[in-house]
């Protein structure tokens, strides 16, 4: 910060202006960090001391005493301002100012509960067990939509401030888990849409799996979850389902004419205007797409310059991030209007956790609706890169693949079940998720007791998965596709 | 008057690698307060006159957007052309150009103008990325290859002048192969607009129904 005043200019207005002050202080870290913010307090203060000028001594202090009361938590997440305020404290008792020592302790911060602020919880409509189904042929679409909306909002909740801010300065999710599980459940839903179209072995009942998710996007979009409905559509549009012309064939012209909507309503046309416009005028309970307002903040932050004339910093750019961000984080407060039940939220995280390369799933789609020769667009030479998928026609199970698939989802159950992270499941809850897989049927080690180790489990996955592709179920297909919601049919089947 | 063509050109990246900045660099005079507090910041226009022919660019910036993978599709629909950025300093963000390039040809085909930028050549002494690899990579994949630097306004101009005459190019093939009743081609699909005024909403509801 080229004018270690400027701040402090503000801070003279701050009693008439206290959005201001508190934009100044929420954003501050796009210029200086919050340990050389504090440092240049400090030597001002120092400064100030110096002259006798105690009024300043005193501003100084009470702009302290704000940013601690309201953005406390910067105290205890930065270590190094944390530090710098120690110091601070340490020169102002020397100097045995009783008033300066009150407005700037931070012992206070230590008694809070920022636990609970910092990973926001969705409590709301759990207790009340909701039934529902556990195969997806069975599960309605409003079920689905409902469920896909409690994790998404849980998710979205839990995104902070600084994570959006984080973000905006370095366009990338290192660092940022929460803005990164966000983003990839986002990427989940819009693969696992994908698969469960393709796990369908006719055109018909891909077809039957379309038009399910027509409806589970038209349920969204009721709900006003925008995000989850682009990661549907996201889905649906995707080449590897766009292209099997023999299942769109079996979806009706009302189906296509809702579908065409949803695509319209989403579409980035304008800059996504008439999502935008939807957007706007949904009250209440409401789950953006993330995307679009990431790409807004970015614009914001690299579109308008930092300072002024005069070396000013532009408040104006301050102001306007800091009001797109707190739209967003105060969407979070919103109650949740549904209530889920557990066990299929657990089902759906796990099945939404498991992560495919494009490759793998235009190798699926091609496996289903092979590329007809007489259907190849006219265009002379296509590159390579394209001819490749010509020869992906039946995947192979084979056992490496496999293998890698069973490490993920094995993965995915210790993630999301082994609380303590000790490398064991409980018995009981092992019992819980295996019987969610399609191969559930499998025998079940007897003399497991207690606790159950990563080896264990890993080995019980691949047992089942070759006793799948024994009963010539497709191995790598049903393994990978199938993860969750065993079909009937396959139940039939052993 | 003359004709008038409309493109759509999509910014592809990693993030960091500038895409918006030379964006912004190159529609300048475009990005004011008021396409800020409207947000239509991200989507940059410029009006061109190439040897008579007026060209209507779209620039869709997808900064920010990197990550979300159910957003590709909507964002490449239609497009014209597609300009690639990496970062010369980052070998990571080339290999994310050659991911880009994969999908957009099985999405699009031959159809799209490729175009591959190593951006931020005001770095070259910490370049990571080869020029002769970045550029024998391009001619590969039937994509062109720029260098430019957003931060020194370098190679912007070219780039996207270049690029339109490509696509100028592109568009009066398809126009002449329509013209000769070989309309069966994969082309009309994705819509190049020929027009005379301002473009109107397109509802080809193209990729996605007719698969």
């Amino acid at each position: 910060m080229n004018n270690p005043f400027c701040v402090l200019d503000l801070e003279g207005n701050a009693c008439q202006n206290n959005q201001l002050l508190k934009i100044i202080l929420a954003m501050h870290q796009f210029f200086i960090s919050s340990a050389d913010m504090l440092q240049k307090l400090f030597s001002t203060y120092l400064n100030a001391l110096e002259n006798n000028s105690s009024m300043l001594c005193v501003k100084i202090c009470y702009f302290v005493r704000y940013w601690i009361t309201e953005f406390w938590i910067m105290f205890k997440m930065d270590s190094k301002l944390s530090t710098a305020m120690e110091e601070f404290q340490e020169v102002v008792r020397a100097n045995g100012e009783e008033l300066h020592c009150r407005l700037i302790d931070t012992s206070q911060i230590n008694s809070r509960d920022w636990s609970r602020k910092l990973t926001q919880r969705v409590k709301a409509n759990t207790s009340k067990k909701r039934k529902v189904s556990l195969l997806f042929d069975h599960l309605e679409p409003e079920e689905l939509s409902d469920h896909l909306t409690y994790l998404e909002f849980k998710s979205f909740r839990r995104i902070s401030f600084s994570d959006y801010q984080n973000y905006i300065v370095n366009s990338c999710v290192k660092e940022n888990p929460t803005m990164e599980r966000s983003i990839s459940l986002c990427n989940g839903i819009s693969q696992w849409v994908q698969l469960m179209v393709l796990s369908r072995p006719t055109p018909q009942l891909r077809a039957e799996v379309f038009i399910k998710f027509i409806h589970v996007a038209q349920k969204l979009h009721q709900l006003q979850n925008f995000n989850t409905l682009m990661a549907v559509i996201g889905g649906l549009c995707h080449s590897s389902i766009s292209r099997l012309k023999e299942t769109s064939s079996c979806v009706p012209h009302d189906v296509i004419k809702v579908f065409n909507e949803m695509t319209e309503l989403l579409s980035s046309y304008r800059n996504y205007d008439s999502y935008r416009r939807a957007y706007n005028e949904c009250s209440n309970f409401k789950i953006p797409i993330l995307g679009v307002h990431l790409k807004d903040l970015i614009s914001l932050y690299e579109g308008m310059p930092d300072y002024l004339e005069d070396k000013k910093i532009n408040v104006y750019k301050l102001y306007s991030l800091y009001n797109h961000i707190d739209e967003l984080i105060q969407l979070q407060e919103m109650p949740l209007p549904l209530e889920a039940n557990m066990d299929l939220v657990h089902l759906l995280t796990l099945s939404l956790d498991l992560y495919y390369t494009e490759d793998e799933i235009y190798e699926l789609s091609y496996a289903r609706e092979p590329r007809s020769h007489r259907a190849a667009p006219m265009t002379p030479s296509k590159p390579p890169v394209v001819a490749d998928w010509a020869s992906g026609v039946a995947p192979k199970p084979d056992p490496k693949t496999i293998s890698k698939h069973v490490q993920r989802m094995v993965d995915s159950v210790f993630k999301n079940y082994d609380h303590d992270q000790d490398g064991y499941i409980s018995q009981e809850e092992f019992e819980k998720i295996a019987a969610s897989f399609p191969f559930s049927f499998c025998v079940m080690a007897k003399d497991w007791e207690g606790l159950i180790s990563r080896d264990e489990i890993t080995a019980y996955f691949m047992r089942a998965s070759s006793i799948y592709s024994k009963l010539g179920l497709g191995g790598l297909i049903k393994l990978t596709v199938l993860p969750i919601f065993c079909s009937a049919e396959i139940r039939q089947g052993c | 008057g003359g004709r008038s063509f409309s493109f759509k050109v999509v910014l592809l990246g990693e993030g960091c690698v500038g895409k918006t900045s030379l964006v912004l660099r190159y529609c300048e005079n475009k990005f004011n307060d008021k396409h800020i507090t409207t947000l239509q910041a991200s989507f940059l226009t410029k009006k061109l006159n190439i040897g008579g022919k007026r060209v209507n660019l779209a620039i869709w910036d997808t900064a920010g957007q990197e990550r979300f993978h159910a957003l590709g599709p909507i964002y490449y629909r239609d497009s014209n052309g597609a300009i690639l950025v990496y970062d010369i300093t980052d070998e990571d963000s080339f290999q994310k150009v050659k991911n880009w390039v994969k999908e957009l040809r099985k999405m699009l085909g031959n159809e799209i103008c490729l175009c591959i930028v190593g951006n931020k050549i005001d770095l070259e002494k910490e370049r990571h990325v080869s020029v002769q690899e970045a550029e024998m990579y391009a001619e590969s994949v039937g994509a062109k290859h720029y260098h430019t630097s957003a931060k020194q306004n370098k190679g912007i101009e070219e780039l996207f002048l270049d690029l339109c005459k490509r696509m100028i190019e592109t568009a009066q093939v398809d126009e002449r192969a329509r013209g000769n009743g070989s309309s069966q081609s994969g082309i009309a699909r994705r819509g190049v607009q020929i027009i005379d005024d301002e473009p109107q909403v397109q509802s080809s509801g193209g990729c996605c129904s007719s698969g």
